[in-house]
C-alpha cells in the first residue's frame, strides 16, 4: 500500500492523541516514506515556531496599582478624598458668598472715585488720618455693592452651598467615627523577601 | 517611583517561604486577606497581560484591561470554588472581559478581527547574533500569524503555546468543546507551516 498519512493523523500524532499501535504505525510509515516524513517535520517546525511567541515584562508597579484600585473600589464614596475636598470647597464658596452679602452696599462709581483719591494720596489724608480710614472703608463697601448688583441670588446660593457642604462634611465625619480607618493606610508594605 | 515589593510569609517564623498553592491563596483572598491576593497578582500578571496583549494588539490597552481583570477577579472571588483549579477560572474571567472589550470596540470602530501588533522590545535569552536574527525573524513571523487569526483562535493558541495548558484545561477555560480546541490548534499549525514555507525557512 502506498497511501500517505492524512493531515488528521499527523496532527493527532503531534497531539499525543494516538493509541500506541497507531503511533507505531506512523513511525514505521515515516521511516520509509520521505514525503510524509517531510510533512511531519514541517508540522514539527511549525510547532516549534509557535512556541516562540515573544513575551514582555510588566511594569514593576502593576501589582501596587491593582491593589490601589481594589482599595478605592471597596471604599464607599463618602470616605474618598475627592468627596472631602468637594465638601471643603462648597463650605468655602458658600461662606464667602454669604460674607460678602452681609457687608454694606455702595455703588461702583463712588468706589472708583475713592479708590483713585487713595492711590494719588490726596494731601487731605495726611492732615486727617481718619479720612484715609474712611476712604478705605468706602472702597471696600463699593466693591461689595458691585457684587450685590449681580443679583439677589447671592444670599440663597451662599446659604445653599454652605448647607450642602456642611452636610457632606458631617456625613464624612460620621463615617470616620463609625468604622475603623482604612483608606489612610500606606498603600503597600515593603517587606524583605524571606 | 518606588516599586513596591510584596512577599507573603506563610508562617510567622523566619525561614524560606513555602510555595502556597493558587487555590489556597484564592481561598484566603476570599476571606479578606489582601496580601494573599497581591501574591496571586504577582504570579499571574505576566501571563495575563501577555495573553491580553495578543488578543487586543496594543500594550497599553493590555495593561489597562489587565488591571480591570484583576479587579474583577477579586470582586468575583465569592463565585470561585477553591476545590476547582484556579488557573482555568482566572483565564475564563480574563478572556470574557477581553471579548467584551473587543465587541465594544467593534461596535464603535468596526475594527476587523485582525489586529496590528505593535512592536515592543522582547526579552532576549539568546547569545550569538545569527541566532538572535533568526529568532527575531521567527518571532515576527509567529506574531503575524497570530495577529491574523480571529480572536477565539488566538486565545486557544496563546493558552497552548505560552501557558502550556492542556487541551482539556483550555476547553475548560474558554468554555468550548475539546474538539474545537484541537481544530484551532491544527489550523494554527497549518498556517504557521505555510508562513514558514512562504518565508523560505523550510529546508
Amino acid at each position: 500500500m502506498s497511501t500517505h498519512l492524512s493531515e488528521e493523523i499527523l496532527h493527532a500524532y503531534l497531539d499525543g492523541d494516538l493509541a500506541w499501535e497507531a503511533r507505531q504505525r506512523v513511525r514505521e510509515h515515516v521511516r520509509t516514506c520521505g514525503v510524509c516524513r517531510r510533512r511531519l517535520e514541517d508540522l514539527r517546525r511549525a510547532e516549534y515556531a509557535l512556541r516562540q511567541i515573544p513575551t514582555f515584562t510588566v511594569p514593576a508597579n502593576f501589582t501596587a496599582q491593582v491593589m490601589q484600585r481594589i482599595r478605592t473600589a471597596s471604599t464607599p464614596p463618602w470616605r474618598q478624598r475627592s468627596f472631602v475636598w468637594a465638601a471643603h470647597g462648597l463650605v468655602l464658596v458658600g461662606g464667602l458668598l454669604l460674607a460678602l452679602a452681609v457687608a454694606e452696599s455702595v455703588p461702583f462709581s463712588a468706589l472708583a472715585e475713592q479708590g483713585f483719591s487713595l492711590l494719588t494720596l490726596d494731601p487731605t489724608f495726611l492732615i486727617d488720618p481718619l479720612l484715609l480710614l474712611d476712604a478705605m472703608a468706602g472702597v471696600f463697601a463699593h466693591a461689595v455693592d458691585g457684587l450685590m448688583q449681580v443679583g439677589e441670588t447671592v444670599v440663597p446660593l451662599g446659604m445653599g452651598l454652605l448647607a450642602l457642604g456642611s452636610f457632606l462634611e458631617m456625613v464624612h465625619w460620621l463615617s470616620t467615627m463609625a468604622s475603623e480607618p482604612s483608606s489612610k493606610e500606606p498603600l503597600t508594605e515593603v517587606r524583605p523577601w524571606a | 517611583m518606588l516599586s513596591h515589593v510584596l512577599s507573603y510569609p506563610v508562617a510567622a517564623a523566619k525561614g524560606p517561604v513555602e510555595r502556597v498553592s493558587d487555590e489556597e491563596l484564592a481561598r484566603r483572598s476570599r476571606q479578606g486577606n489582601n496580601d494573599a491576593y497581591a501574591v496571586l497578582v504577582e504570579r499571574y500578571q505576566r501571563s495575563v497581560v501577555n495573553l491580553v496583549y495578543r488578543l487586543v494588539g496594543d500594550w497599553q490597552t493590555a495593561l489597562d484591561l489587565s488591571q480591570d481583570i484583576f479587579l474583577h477577579v477579586y470582586q468575583s472571588l465569592d463565585r470561585y470554588d477553591p476545590e476547582r483549579p484556579f488557573k482555568p477560572w482566572l483565564y475564563r474571567v480574563a478572556t470574557n472581559l477581553v471579548y467584551d472589550h473587543l465587541r465594544r470596540q467593534q461596535r464603535r470602530y468596526r475594527i476587523l478581527d485582525t489586529v496590528e501588533v505593535t512592536p515592543e522590545v522582547a526579552d532576549e535569552h539568546l547569545t550569538n547574533p545569527e541566532e538572535l536574527a533568526l529568532q527575531g525573524d521567527i518571532r515576527r513571523a509567529v506574531e503575524e500569524v497570530i495577529a491574523a487569526l480571529p480572536p477565539h483562535y488566538r486565545a486557544v493558541v496563546v493558552l497552548r503555546y505560552l501557558e502550556d495548558m492542556s487541551y482539556r484545561e483550555i476547553a475548560a477555560a474558554l468554555d468550548i468543546p475539546l474538539g474545537t480546541v484541537k481544530t484551532h490548534i491544527h489550523r494554527a499549525r497549518e498556517l504557521m507551516r505555510a508562513e514558514l514555507a512562504a518565508k523560505g525557512w523550510m529546508p
